[in-house]
């Protein structure tokens, strides 16, 4: 089997990551990394094609696929020129922070009959793939509650809070692409709360750093998100889902698994310490998904829809707490 | 020489006050229970533990002069008038929570409670097991520094009898109150705001009575942090019972503890033993240390650690988070 042709657009720290972990698959050639700010050392150490221009990728008629890594803003026209060039497209969360933006993103995927699949990475993890299976089965009976934990080791420069959306939009879209993954139900309502905790300038430029988001599902579950942009001891990724016969927890995954035992206490290690540790195997797990799709001619698992999805609750979820109200969804 | 003896009396004599009664026997040597009264009293239990003096009527109890301080175990609707009529007596007081379902009845046994300077203390006995107790001490001592976010399980083994629900006055009365103690306890903060989600998903008998099974309430404490209480009326694996205080600093977790801490490993997988079934013995430590604690402060005439303004606080929590479920909006907490 011939393998596939794929072009990267944006090597900053995720383009990267991919751009790594394609190097190594054996039925993906990568044809072409673009970045205005390329890292040239580090395409040098990697002998990659290189270009500065988008256009160089969307004219290249070998190209069947690209990866979408670049500023977020950049996302909805990016895949809209994919699209018009029959691209495939892998895009990183989010696709657009507006979801009209969205839909016409998506309109130009239909229209033109590419895949898009979306950077919710979270839904290749082991652990969270495990307690969909106990859903699925019916091992903790039906689904009564779902409760997760996300919490960042420690808050982004502040500029860049400015330009993220919000914490909802940038850092709990995972959160709510995690609820309809493991529900395979949709949110009805919504309720967020909100503090500032950990950085007053988080609070000045409008955003909080600490929130509590409740919803309700269709399926008539009760879900709680807990939020913080700080967590002292490392990334905190958490999850539950209790059911009518039990209950199963994705626990923190650490480097090792030792225990420390001396007369100060008993000590284990700290969870891994962000998302590039956490979740390294999600991402190659993936792209892998984004490719086995493009060679199955099938539809990737988490689609546009689902990058629509999460936007349109995250914007719930800020309005609830700007106007301190549940917030019903459009269904 | 040996300490002199306080005498205590029991009044109503249930699950729960049998349980109190066999733990003054057992643990408080100090103490000696002269006197059980009960309307339906279980005689046979009051001779076998060795009760001297059995009444129906809890009157009679309280006349008895040599009675310093009672315990009261009876229904929640009797609380507040054996509250009141204890107090009249003289008698210091334990009382089961809740002491009532509104703020207005447990204003009336605090202000008898003042009248009469006798002592009052309320039954959060979840304040007394160890864990929790840790979970403040380790919030007090400042090591996981400001708290942000508490967290807090509340799960029931198994539902309740149905004909039990509607004199519960509700999962945010009967059920969350513990909830909202804890709350107040780990975080030595006010609640100024809560929102309560609802749902009948275990069985829908509750539903009809117009009660909930199944509830996510979030509380805005005064110090802004945020708190989360989960509760659910059915878990099947056990007395789910956790906390979580997570801080600037760091988090502390208290986890569910099991008869046993042993791990088993077999080819299906790695198993460790499911939490205590019931309170009784989830709390089993927490029962004698708040009733050892009440005796003490009777004997040094010192304050109760709980007392009926706590029980007040958490009532008010559970009224306004029944207001915010019913109206589907965040209320504040009347202060």
């Amino acid at each position: 089997m011939n393998p596939v042709t794929v072009g990267v657009l944006g090597a900053g720290r995720i383009g990267k990551l991919h751009t790594e972990n394609i190097l190594r698959m054996a039925d993906v050639n990568l044809k072409m990394v673009c970045d205005p700010y390329l890292d040239e050392v580090w395409a040098g150490n990697l002998n990659l094609k290189t270009t500065y221009q988008p256009e160089r990728i969307f004219s290249d008629s070998e190209i069947e696929a690209v990866l979408i890594c670049s500023p977020s803003p950049l996302h909805a026209e990016q895949i809209i020129e994919a699209a018009n060039t029959g691209k495939h497209v892998f895009c990183e969360k989010p696709i657009a922070l507006d979801p009209d933006r969205i839909v016409e993103a998506l309109e130009a995927v239909e229209k033109k009959g590419v895949k898009l699949q979306v950077g919710f990475n979270r839904r290749f993890d082991m652990n969270f793939v495990r307690l969909k299976e106990a859903v699925d089965s019916g091992k903790i009976g039906r689904l009564h509650l779902i409760r997760i934990t996300s919490r960042d080791p420690s808050p982004p420069p502040i500029n860049y809070v400015k330009e993220s959306g919000g914490i909802f939009l940038d850092m709990t879209i995972h959160d709510f692409d995690m609820v309809r993954y493991l529900s395979g139900s949709e949110v009805e309502e919504v309720y967020a709360t909100g503090s500032v905790l950990v950085d007053s300038d988080i609070g000045k430029a409008g955003d909080v750093d600490t929130a509590i988001i409740m919803m309700r599902l269709k399926n008539g579950a009760l879900v709680v998100i807990d939020n913080s942009r700080q967590a002292v001891y490392g990334y905190d990724q958490r999850a539950e889902v209790f059911g009518s016969k039990g209950s199963m927890l994705a626990l923190n995954k650490t480097s090792s698994e030792t225990v420390l035992t001396t007369k100060e206490g008993v000590v284990s290690d700290q969870p891994l310490h962000f998302f590039l540790e956490r979740y390294g195997e999600s991402y190659r797990a993936e792209i892998e998904e984004f490719i086995r799709a493009i060679r199955k001619d099938s539809e990737p698992t988490v689609g546009g829809k689902d990058g629509l999805a999460s936007i349109l609750i995250g914007q719930a979820a800020k309005e609830s707490l700007r106007e301190g109200r549940p917030i019903q969804l459009e269904t | 020489m040996a300490k002199r003896q306080l005498v205590a009396g029991l009044i109503g004599a249930g699950r729960i006050g049998k349980m109190h009664g066999e733990n003054i026997l057992a643990h408080m040597p100090d103490v000696f229970l002269k006197a059980v009264a009960d309307p339906k009293l279980d005689f046979s239990w009051a001779e076998s533990v060795g009760i001297p003096k059995c009444f129906k009527d809890a009157k009679t109890l309280l006349k008895d002069r040599d009675i310093q301080a009672v315990v009261i175990a009876a229904s929640t609707t009797a609380h507040v008038k054996l509250i009141c009529s204890a107090a009249e007596a003289g008698k210091d007081i334990f009382c089961e929570k809740p002491i009532g379902f509104e703020p207005d009845s447990i204003k009336e046994a605090i202000d008898a409670i003042e009248r009469c300077e006798v002592k009052l203390q309320v039954g959060y006995n979840r304040r007394f097991d160890p864990d929790f107790k840790r979970v403040h001490d380790v919030v007090q001592s400042g090591k996981i520094g400001t708290p942000h976010i508490i967290k807090i399980t509340n799960r029931d083994p198994a539902r309740p009898n149905i004909d039990y629900v509607p004199e519960s006055g509700g999962l945010f009365i009967d059920f969350c109150v513990h909830d909202f103690d804890t709350t107040r306890f780990v975080s030595s903060s006010n609640v100024k705001e809560v929102y309560a989600m609802g749902a009948v998903l275990i069985d829908p008998e509750i539903g009809n009575l117009g009660d909930i099974d199944t509830a996510l309430i979030s509380l805005k404490l005064s110090s802004g942090a945020l708190c989360i209480i989960d509760n659910s009326r059915e878990t099947h694996y056990g007395y789910d019972q956790q906390v979580e205080v997570f801080g600037s600093n760091g988090t502390i977790c208290a986890e569910n503890t099991s008869p046993t801490h042993t791990v088993l490993s077999t080819s299906s997988g790695v198993f460790t033993e499911k939490p205590y079934y019931s309170f009784v013995e989830r709390y089993r430590e927490a029962y004698v240390s708040e009733l050892r604690e009440f005796f003490n402060c009777v004997h040094k005439g010192t304050d109760p650690p709980v007392t009926g303004k706590d029980a007040l606080a958490a009532i008010k929590i559970a009224v306004a988070a029944e207001c915010s479920y019913k109206q589907n909006r965040p209320v504040r907490v009347e202060p």
